[in-house]
């Protein structure tokens, strides 16, 4: 209902303005075409004056006693003569002056004035008429601000001689006046103060009883009204600029004026104020409204109708409308409802779809992963198994070679300590001995020397014979040769006592286990010589040394896998054999080679001899261990070992170590 | 050889305390014998120093090389040689390095080697 409302309100709104501004337009049409009256009218006015005030002028010039008076320059009968002429002018016609002018443009006589004379006339209407020596009038602003019309001639005598210049005119009044009656219009006249001195001018408003105001106005002054209304503002009364259109309406004591300013024009054709029209409109302007109301009464009622009418048809329609869309509005709220229901549903079953997809690729992946986990366990498990069982080899082994090493570095220290309680009572019986041999030697040559002795005494018989038997009995002269060898020999034991106990000490040199610049072959001796008692009820020890510098290397260890290899070797003969201990030098490296005549190895049990604990000999009788260590040794010493042999051809054993003669960091 | 001459002998074995008696009994010489090294300390206090002292190296108590040493401190000029049948070379090569034991003789010794051995001390001293 609102948009309805609205819509008959601006309706109506654009049907008063469109009236308001139709009488607008027509009002100003109006103004405009009145004032084309008006000045149409105006000009025929002032025509119509000049005609007849210049006929009358030329009337006036053929009065042949007027001639008279001016030729005799009598005043006093000039005035006498006109004064009538001049009454009945004024009363019928509205001519306000009349002048007699001399051939010297000064004034002889004004009618209106007569005590005023001989003053130069410089009007423009004057100069005209006395250089074209012809009729010439027009509205002339005079100096006391008074707006008129005049209208000058020659006056020529009958002789055709000139006599001077005949005036009259009128103010502005009468002609305002007319046009007012004609036109019904009310005039205002301004004139630029700029044109005008507020002396002469106020002086002049008087005579013309009228009361001046010069401050009215900022730039001109009234000089001339048909009416006592005046405009509101100031700039009612100028000329709109321009071509502008525009005029003004005002309200002054209830009554309506339309009003528009045109330019004023003087006999030069100068602007010199304003010609206000102002028109009173009071009535037009009431019928109008009047007019305005009614339309608009009856827009109104024709609107209220329309209006109920469409309340009642549009209602029904929109009730419906509304309806039918409410209806709409349900069903698609439902279609909305349904589909955003299966949308929902879509979407669910699409990710229950991607979840799906998703739990079984990682469910695959898992199962990837676990198998690849479980795999990479079981390899690691097993290779943690493998480990650990080479550790638990390695534990074995190395335990054992602890325990043989300790041993032998039991042995060693045992060696040594033996060595030392040996080497004591050896050291002082070898110098016994020593001392002994000395003794004897002086006791054989005291015992020649006695003899000798015995010989020089010459004694009986008898005496040597009981020496002699004596020295037989006792096997003197035996043990004399005896001793030497005695003590020879036990030189010599001591000798060999000492050597075994060297020997032991060399080769237990485990418990220094330095690396240090070792006689290989010193090593090989000792060895021979300490596993002697073995060695010597099954083989002979050949040795075939080459030519072999010292090498760095730990001889107590070497001397271990030495032994090794003999007493194998003086196990594996099954009666009496030979071992032959070779070594020799080539590129860099030291050989030695041990080689027997025992049994030999079979191709099988070769290949497992350097394992640990694998061992041919009954339960308890081998370790097992004997060439695993070897094997061991030599590696650590950056070396080689290795086996050929034939079942019953015998086995060789060849080390290959290094020939480190530098010891290295 | 004189009789301004002083050997002391240390070792806790008799029998090799005797050897060396019969080793210097045709030299002139002046023999001291001690069977440990506190004996034999006692008695170069007792009768004064002495121009060699042949020592054992393993004794119960003070050890050789420890007995050198002391005596070294106390009279620089005593040159003292270690016999031991016991091979601990280490300890020994110390002592020999900063001067206090003049040489080592293994045993059982040589004869003509030890007696090379006490020229040649007594020869310095």
């Amino acid at each position: 209902m609102v948009p309805l409302s609205l819509t008959f309100l601006i309706l109506i709104a654009i049907f008063l303005y469109t009236g308001y501004y139709i009488r607008e337009q027509g009002m100003h049409h109006a103004i405009n075409h009145r004032y084309q009256g008006v000045s149409t009218l105006f000009q025929e006015l002032e025509k119509q004056r000049i005609d007849l005030m210049t006929a009358v002028l030329q009337y006036a010039g053929q009065q042949e006693d007027l001639h008279k008076a001016m030729l005799q320059g009598d005043r006093e009968r000039l005035l006498r003569i006109a004064q009538p002429f001049f009454s009945q002018l004024k009363t019928q016609h509205g001519v306000t002056h009349f002048y007699f002018h001399g051939i010297d443009s000064r004034t002889f006589l004004r009618l209106h004035q007569p005590e005023r004379f001989g003053d130069v006339v410089e009007r423009k209407t004057f100069v005209t008429a006395q250089q074209t020596k012809n009729p010439s009038a027009g509205f002339e602003l005079g100096p006391l601000g008074t707006y008129t019309l005049r209208a000058v001639v020659p006056w020529y005598s009958t002789s055709n001689q000139l006599l001077g210049y005949l005036e009259l005119g009128q103010e502005l009044d009468q002609v305002l006046a007319n046009l007012k009656r004609v036109t019904g219009t009310e005039f205002l006249i301004m004139v630029d103060k700029a044109y005008l001195q507020r002396d002469a001018w106020e002086e002049g408003m008087r005579m013309l009883k009228r009361e001046p105001d010069w401050g009215q106005f900022t730039s001109q002054v009234l000089i001339n009204r048909t009416t006592n209304s005046f405009p509101p503002s100031e700039r009612y009364l100028f000329p709109s600029k321009g071509n502008d259109p525009h005029h003004y309406n005002f309200s002054d004591n209830g009554k309506y004026f339309q009003v528009k300013a045109f330019p004023l024009l003087d006999a030069k054709q100068r602007a010199i104020g304003n010609f206000v029209m102002m028109v009173d409109i009071t009535e037009e302007r009431n019928r109008f409204i009047m007019f305005m109301l009614r339309i608009g009464l009856f827009t109104l009622v024709l609107c209220g109708a329309l209006f109920g009418f469409a309340y009642r048809t549009l209602g029904r329609m929109d009730r419906t409308l509304v309806q039918v869309r409410q209806d709409l509005v349900g069903e698609v709220e439902k279609a909305e409802q349904l589909n955003s229901r299966l949308m929902i549903e879509v979407a669910e079953r699409k990710r229950a779809e991607e979840d799906l997809k998703s739990l079984n690729q990682t469910l695959e992946r898992r199962i990837l992963d676990r198998t690849r986990k479980l795999e990479s366990l079981n390899s690691e498990l097993e290779g943690q198994r493998r480990e650990l069982e080479r550790a638990y080899e390695d534990l074995k082994v190395n335990q054992s070679t602890i325990l043989h090493q300790d041993k032998m570095a039991s042995i060693g220290q045992l060696a040594a300590g033996v060595a030392h309680d040996i080497n004591n009572p050896i050291g002082f019986v070898t110098n016994n001995l020593g001392e002994l041999e000395q003794y004897l030697k002086d006791i054989s040559q005291f015992i020649g020397f006695q003899a000798e002795m015995i010989e020089k005494l010459r004694p009986d018989d008898k005496v040597l014979e009981l020496v002699a038997a004596k020295r037989k009995e006792l096997h003197i002269d035996e043990a004399v040769d005896d001793l030497d060898d005695i003590i020879q020999e036990s030189l010599e034991g001591t000798r060999r006592v000492q050597g075994i106990v060297q020997n032991l000490r060399k080769f237990s040199r485990i418990d220094e286990d330095e690396y240090e610049l070792v006689d290989i072959h010193e090593c090989l001796d000792s060895t021979v010589t300490i596993s002697s008692n073995e060695l010597r009820y099954k083989a002979d020890v050949i040795r075939h040394y080459g030519n072999l510098p010292k090498i760095y290397c730990y001889p107590g260890q070497l001397n271990q896998v030495f032994m090794n290899l003999l007493i194998n070797a003086a196990h594996a003969m099954d009666d009496y054999g030979q071992i032959e201990i070779a070594t020799w030098q080539q590129s860099g490296s030291v050989f030695i080679r041990f080689v027997d005549t025992g049994s030999g190895i079979s191709e099988e049990v070769q290949g497992r001899i350097f394992e640990p604990f694998f061992t041919t000999k009954d339960v308890g009788t081998g370790t097992g261990l004997g060439l695993s260590i070897a094997y061991d040794i030599i590696q650590k010493h950056a070396g080689d070992i290795w086996v050929d042999s034939e079942p019953g051809q015998g086995t060789s054993f060849t080390i290959r170590l290094p020939a480190r003669e530098r010891l290295e960091p | 050889m004189n009789n301004d001459i002083r050997i002391l002998c240390v070792d806790d074995e008799p029998n090799i305390l005797s050897t060396l008696q019969r080793f210097f009994r045709r030299d002139n010489v002046q023999l001291l014998l001690a069977d440990s090294a506190e004996e034999a300390m006692k008695l170069l206090q007792e009768k004064g120093p002495v121009q060699i002292i042949l020592s054992d190296y393993r004794m119960p108590g003070m050890n050789g090389v420890e007995f050198l040493q002391q005596v070294h401190l106390l009279w620089p000029q005593t040159k003292g040689i270690l016999l031991s049948g016991f091979a601990d070379l280490g300890a020994v090569s110390s002592a020999i390095d900063d001067d206090s034991i003049f040489r080592y003789v293994r045993k059982p010794w040589d004869r003509n080697e030890l007696r090379g051995v006490i020229d040649e001390a007594l020869s310095l001293s």
